[in-house]
């Protein structure tokens, strides 16, 4: 008995230990989620991968919008992220670009690189492919976006470079896709990568080619980051409406340009004494529904202003547009001292949204903080803030302007004197880029 | 005989026997022999020591003590014998007696607990059976007595403050909420720090389970265990110790060893355990605080309202009792039945527990049973089969960093997210976890021969979350409700083998060369759905709304290493232990290959050499060990993988998930320890010391390109390098002992520092990792002025302090007064780290905050017109007290506390009933323990150790989650 037993035992062990050896040389992750390199290599998967480089730009749409929202006069700062505090007095350092560097460097990479995917499997069908149009336009929009926001620009690991780096490259871009869409026929795709030169334009300073661009689109044209309540919300909505993040308490869109149908807004909370925030916020009652209940702002204090612009979770937010277009050609008649002519491009924006039209200004003048409105330049800033209000433009107006906003500028509370007007290079880049370490942008 | 039979003595006894038999020893007439009966029981407690190994010595005979410590030699060769009494945890105890032939001689054992038990077997981090005495490494260990004279509301408590170089945290007063463990520290950068986790040789899952989301806190596979059904705990606390269970094992490895059977008739246990948890005083004190922040009273028209600064608090939504608290009741039912033959045994048992938590609806219930069959179907062969499943339905409040989490509302008074500050509006967001858990496991122990022994563990830990987050149609913050569910199913298999052949190739040398293998496999599946806008207060589940999402994980990896261990014994006083271990692991790159884990060990019992010159010290043994474990990446790391995502109105897309990085490998830590273990004046007093030194290198962290380069993933690469090093101290001392009286203490004290050496390019991950800096810090603004008058504060980054503590001190007291009353206290200090306040922080810039003089200067500040800083400047105040108190000038590095603690983690009082006092019982004992008692802190949040992100964080930040509450709780216990 015993020795049966030692032999059954031996037997066991032996048949164990062998299936552990076979089970040990499987080792692979086993994988049904995981979309693998090679998986992606047939020629159905190609508008995939431009959706993909799409969502890669709409990751930073919002990401502006919002942002820059805090860092400018676009909104104000109600909430108790330590971010919104600290944006909210016009400070940004170089370790908080880091998600906007990254990310719009990625837009742009993620659009290069399915490129070069879809050239090894379309080959020649790329350059009539109107995927591949739409990923140059995203490509070009992206360098646009860099170009407007940060100080310098750093591409492939390089030297740092001016930024009209980034709009040089946007236009090389851009013309590419106008070339590809016009031989797949993917006009809209055109007529915004035709914008999108005439922002980059703006960018160099060459404003008769930016508005020879600009001539291009039609007043009702827009090209959108495009957001769905599920897929991908838009993060302005999410942080106005649900929650009370950022509100309109305070800015020029409450104070100063009341009641314009391009920044509407509704009063969730209403002071109990407007002379003394101490007092306290009553609901007004009118927020009701999805995730709006919030009468003041994240910070426990302030009446919650919340802005309309974006009333849905999937509201897009505007890339393109052709209203801006109109702008920038108002812009370089002002530049040029025609103000018949930039008068018209302006009462012509007004118009498409319904606003009256303005009289023609006496002369160019100057920028204040508030603005007096009395003036080209002081109505070509109103127009621009509510046209491209928290469409996260308005930081690069307001250094492109040297905006007196940017001296100490407050929105609820005390700024920083001079605020920002442009974002610093990050220092992962620094860190990880050898070429620039030594940069004063990386040492000072 | 039980499986202990096999154990060390056992098979001594096992060689007894062959040598007998060779000897050709014939039976012996009744005449020539005699009977040696009595008990084995514990000297302190009078407890029976069932699975006591009695043997007489230069015999074969032996016996283990039945389940009530009796036990019954026969056939034993009359005349003047040695009889031997052996058991895990205690002295071994030898004593004369003479044999009658033809008659039998009683013979009762009352043994003591040894601090320094060098006869003692462990298994863990061993290739087998292993005596202390041989062990290179230190090894810590809990036993049920310390269990019954805790007090226990789930595992963790267990380990509180007995033993070195374990730090277990409460993070929440959550009933159902895990703490969090470290073994000697971090020693991970990226990977996790959770020490693996064994029951009966099982792995379980040892990351957290389910989703923490709206309660801020999670659950644990680890407190599924019925802490009743454990008999010890072992404990390894690094690399030089965990080499054999090589990748994955960095972190140290805790060893739960639940019940046996044990030969005789059923013994029955029944405990009923009825206890109340109340919450102490919360926020800054009484005179300026007189409500704790609105939760110990929300209306009371008498006290003062530190948000308005007027007499009498009403705050809407307040409980009937003017308290958000409640005097939570718990109650926990036992029983469990232990018995059986020669050749087959069994411990079952059972446990019902609901616990309330202190803040309405929050608690917990759980079912546990237990069935541990043993089966000795021939001599040599010990085959075990241990199985549980436990059950735990826990329901959880809105906490946390969460809008509408009850706290956050709460503590900010009418500055809180709630309609017309309802916040009882909070608690209709319902929050469920829903845990089960199944291990069962076989365990093979066989020993052929003398000379052979093999050790076989198969099992399967299977552990589900159902996490339940709902918000019904008409909720206050999503009018339409939305409905989380997520669902977490975790299978954890295990084979493990190792085989071990023992000889002595010389008189005085022997050798003991181990090979085995194990084969881990984790199977992950999770569903996460969610939905949202409702149609109306009927069907409300996944599907019933209208933006239904649906998320599906499945992944499973897989572990395959073997071994070899040489390990030569010299006199029994000095032995060398060389090994390696080999790893493959599928979340390796495909160019890595397998990973190697040496270790060497020496272990050296001085105490035992003729040449030793102090006789007060009956045993000093020096030890050192060297070894190197690892630790695994993520699943996926190794290889480029896209993601799928919808892009646009919905339409899918691929975006780059992961770059990959074909040359991937675990991370390594190698560890050398070494120390001492040395008992004196008969044991009287023992120490326990051990100084350690790890390096992980090949540290695995996510560096990325350049941003300007391309994409902006980061991939994983081995590249880090972090050193941890520490002492850990014990100290054991027995102040009196008489017939009457034992007094048992014990003082531990550990230190442990760490720092990052090396990030490969970068300088940091993140802000709690820093290049030369310890692994987890604060780091955050520091005023520059604090003295500067009526200026506003300048900050600049900088360090602040480590998350967790460099020094942890253990005060442990037992007093046993006439062999029934026991007194036993449970005390633990941790110091050295810091802890952002993040509701005092909060609260500030809320106006809402009543400490550190800050409603004054705020009233103050509010009371001036102007610029801020002419504000300021006409205040005349230090800049601190501006950062401190002035929310838009303040900061969270100003509300960073010094975490610094002691607390009396547990004190009981058991008095063991008089014999007879209920009738039919075998033995009763009542007790009171009392857990959370007193705490000592200058910390100025809730509680020092709160942590709003779940266990598996490792940046502790307070930030609106509930302190522990003190928990008495009274227990009656029966034996049958």
């Amino acid at each position: 008995m015993k020795k049966r037993i030692e032999r059954f035992g031996l037997r066991a062990l032996t048949v164990l230990t062998g299936a552990f050896a076979l089970t040990a040389c499987e080792l692979e992750v086993l994988n049904p989620g995981r979309i693998l390199d090679e998986d992606l290599t047939t020629r159905d998967l190609m508008p995939i991968l431009v959706s993909g480089a799409s969502a890669e730009f709409n990751h930073i749409g919002d990401l502006y919008a919002f942002d820059i929202a805090r860092l400018t006069d676009d909104l104000s700062g109600t909430g108790s992220y330590f971010s919104t505090g600290q944006y909210r007095r016009g400070v940004f350092d170089n370790e908080n670009s880091t998600g906007h560097w990254e990310q719009t460097h990625e837009a742009a990479w993620a659009a290069g690189s399915a490129w070069d995917r879809l050239q090894q499997v379309l080959e020649g069908e790329a350059n009539s492919f109107a995927g591949s149009s739409r990923l140059f336009l995203l490509m070009g929009l992206a360098h646009r976006i860099l170009g407007e926001n940060f100080c310098e620009v750093v591409y492939d690991k390089g030297p740092i470079q001016p930024r009209t780096a980034s709009f040089d490259s946007a236009i090389v871009a851009l013309n590419q896709a106008i070339a590809i869409g016009g031989a797949a026929g993917a006009s809209d795709f055109v007529t915004a990568a035709h914008g999108g030169i005439a922002q980059a334009n703006v960018g160099l300073g060459n404003w008769s080619a930016a508005a020879q661009a600009a001539s291009m689109v039609p007043t009702d044209f827009v090209h959108n980051a495009i957001y769905h309540q599920t897929a991908n919300s838009n993060g302005v909505w999410n942080e106005s409406w649900g929650r009370a993040e950022v509100g309109v308490w305070a800015t020029p869109a409450q104070r100063v340009y009341d009641g314009d149908p391009r920044a509407p807004y509704t009063i969730c909370g209403a002071w109990n004494d407007p002379t003394d925030p101490t007092k306290g916020v009553t609901p007004t009652g009118v927020c009701t529904g999805q995730g709006s209940g919030a009468h003041q702002g994240a910070d426990g204090l302030t009446a919650h202003y919340r802005q309309d612009k974006y009333n849905e979770q999937g509201s897009d937010v505007p890339i393109v547009t052709g209203a801006e277009m109109r702008l920038i050609e108002a812009e370089a008649a002002m530049g040029a001292g025609d103000l018949a002519t930039f008068t018209a491009k302006v009462n012509e924006v007004r118009a498409f949204y319904g606003a009256d039209p303005i009289e023609q200004p006496a002369t160019v003048g100057a920028l204040e903080f508030p603005n007096a409105q009395d003036d080209a330049a002081s109505i070509l800033d109103r127009e621009r803030y509510l046209t491209l209000w928290i469409e996260g433009r308005r930081l690069f107006d307001l250094d492109r302007w040297n905006h007196p906003f940017l001296q100490g500028g407050t929105l609820i509370g005390p700024g920083a004197e001079p605020r920002i007007s442009c974002m610093p290079i990050p220092e992962i880049e620094c860190t990880l880029n050898p070429e620039i370490q030594n940069s004063a942008a990386c040492t000072g | 005989m039980s499986t202990h039979g096999r154990n060390g003595a056992g098979r001594l006894a096992a060689l007894g026997i062959a040598l007998a038999l060779c000897l050709g020893l014939a039976e012996r007439t009744a005449a020539q022999t005699g009977t040696i009966t009595g008990s084995v029981q514990d000297a302190v407690s009078q407890a029976p020591l069932a699975g006591a190994q009695v043997s007489v010595v230069g015999t074969s005979l032996g016996q283990i003590a039945n389940n009530v410590g009796r036990y019954l030699i026969i056939s034993v060769p009359a005349g003047q014998q040695t009889v031997r009494v052996e058991i895990i945890g205690y002295g071994t105890i030898e004593r004369e007696v003479t044999v009658p032939g033809g008659g039998a001689v009683t013979v009762d054992f009352n043994l003591r607990q040894d601090a320094i038990a060098l006869e003692g077997v462990v298994v863990t981090g061993t290739a087998g059976q292993v005596r202390r005495r041989e062990l290179g490494n230190s090894i810590s260990g809990i036993d049920n007595t310390d269990i019954e004279h805790t007090a226990v509301t789930d595992l963790g408590d267990v380990l509180q403050g007995r033993t070195t170089g374990v730090q277990v945290n409460d993070h929440s007063g959550q009933v159902g909420a895990a703490s969090q463990i470290r073994l000697r520290g971090n020693n991970s950068l990226t990977q996790g720090n959770n020490p693996l986790i064994y029951v009966d040789g099982v792995r379980m899952e040892s990351n957290p389970i389910g989703a923490d989301d709206e309660g801020a806190q999670t659950p644990s596979a680890f407190d599924m265990i019925n802490p009743n059904d454990i008999d010890r705990m072992e404990v390894i606390k690094g690399p030089a110790a965990t080499t054999l269970y090589g990748t994955e094992a960095a972190g140290g490895v805790i060893q739960i060893f639940t019940k046996r059977g044990v030969a005789g008739a059923p013994a029955w246990t029944f405990s009923v355990e009825q206890g109340v948890s109340v919450m102490p005083h919360q926020g800054p004190g009484p005179d300026v605080n007189p409500s704790g922040l609105f939760l110990n009273t929300c209306r009371d028209p008498n006290i003062l309202n530190h948000q308005t600064g007027e007499i009498g608090v009403d705050e809407p939504g307040c409980p009937a009792n003017g308290s958000w608290f409640r005097n939570a009741h718990h109650q926990v039912y036992n029983m469990s039945v232990r018995g059986g033959g020669e050749t087959a045994t069994y411990f079952v048992s059972g446990q019902y527990g609901d616990r309330q938590g202190v803040v309405d609806p929050q608690g917990a219930d759980n079912y546990n049973i237990r069935a541990n069959i043993s089966f000795q179907p021939a001599d040599g062969l010990n085959i075990q089969v241990n199985s549980s499943y436990g059950r735990r339905n826990i329901t959880w409040i809105p906490n946390g960093n969460n809008a509408s989490g009850l706290y956050l509302n709460v503590l900010r008074g009418d500055r809180g997210y709630t309609p017309g500050n309802d916040d009882s509006l909070v608690l209709e967001n319902e929050i469920f976890t829903h845990l089960d858990q199944y291990v069962t496991g076989l365990a093979v122990n066989w020993a052929p021969n003398s000379m052979f022994s093999h050790r076989m563990n198969v099992g399967i830990d299977y552990t589900s979350s159902d996490f339940i987050d709902f918000k019904g149609w008409g909720f206050y913050e999503d009018h339409a409700g939305n409905r989380e569910v997520d669902q977490q199913f975790d299978r954890n298999l295990t084979f493990d083998y190792a085989g071990t052949l023992s000889y002595s190739p010389l008189d005085n040398i022997s050798s003991s060369l181990s090979w085995g293998g194990q084969v881990y496999e984790e199977f992950n599946y999770t569903i996460n759905g969610f939905d949202e806008l409702f149609a109306g207060p009927g069907e409300q589940v996944l599907g019933g709304g209208n933006l239904p999402q649906v998320f599906e994980g499945r992944i499973t990896v897989r572990n395959g290493g073997f071994f070899v261990q040489e390990v030569l014994g010299l006199n029994d006083k000095l032995f060398v232990t060389g090994g390696i271990r080999w790893d493959g692991f599928s979340t390796f790159g495909e160019g890595f290959g397998l990973a190697a884990y040496p270790k060497l060990q020496a272990a050296y019992t001085i105490s035992d050499e003729d040449f030793f010159p102090f006789d007060f010290a009956e045993t000093f043994k020096l030890r050192a060990a060297w070894g190197e474990s690892g630790k695994a990446p993520g699943a996926f790391d190794a290889k480029r993988t896209y993601s799928a995502t919808s892009a646009d109105e919905q339409v899918p897309a691929v975006i780059i998930s992961n770059l990959g990085n074909a040359d991937l490998g675990p991370e390594v830590s190698s560890e050398i320890e070494y120390g001492v273990d040395a008992s004196f004046l008969e044991g009287r007093i023992s120490v326990e010391f051990t100084a350690y030194d790890q390096t992980t290198r090949n540290a695995l962290i996510g560096v990325q390109e350049a941003p300007s380069g391309g994409t902006e993933q980061a991939t994983l690469r081995n590249l880090g390098e972090v050193k941890n090093w520490g002492t850990e101290t014990l100290v054991s001392f027995v102040p009196v002992r008489t017939d009457d009286i034992e007094w048992d203490v014990g003082v531990n004290f550990t230190t442990n520092d760490s720092e990052i050496t090396d990030l490969g390019p970068l300088e940091d991950l993140g802000t709690s990792r820093q290049l030369g800096l310890p692994l987890w810090i604060r780091w955050d603004d520091i005023l520059q002025n604090p003295d500067a008058i009526g200026e506003l504060p300048e900050w600049e980054k900088g360090y602040i302090g480590n998350l967790f503590p460099t020094e942890t001190v253990g005060l442990n007291s037992r007093l046993t007064l006439w062999q029934t009353l026991t007194i036993d206290v449970v005390g633990e200090g941790q110091y050295g780290m810091v802890r952002p306040i993040g509701i005092a922080y909060q609260n500030v810039r809320r106006r809402v905050w009543p400490g550190d003089g800050c409603p004054a200067i705020q009233d103050q500040y509010y009371s001036l017109s102007g610029s801020g800083s002419s504000r300021v400047a006409t205040m005349g105040l230090p800049a601190a007290d501006i950062a401190r108190c002035i929310g838009p000038y303040s900061d969270q590095g100003m509300w960073t506390d010094a975490a610094d603690f002691f607390k009396i983690r547990s004190a009981s009082v058991t008095y063991r009933l008089p014999d007879g006092i209920v009738p039919g019982a075998r033995s009763a004992q009542i007790g009171l323990a009392g857990k959370n008692l007193w705490t000592r802190t200058d910390y100025r949040g809730l509680d020092p150790e709160a942590n709003d992100n779940g266990f598996g964080d490792s940046t502790p930040n307070e930030y609106y989650n509930m302190a522990p509450p003190r928990i008495m709780i009274l227990n009656l216990s029966l034996n049958f």
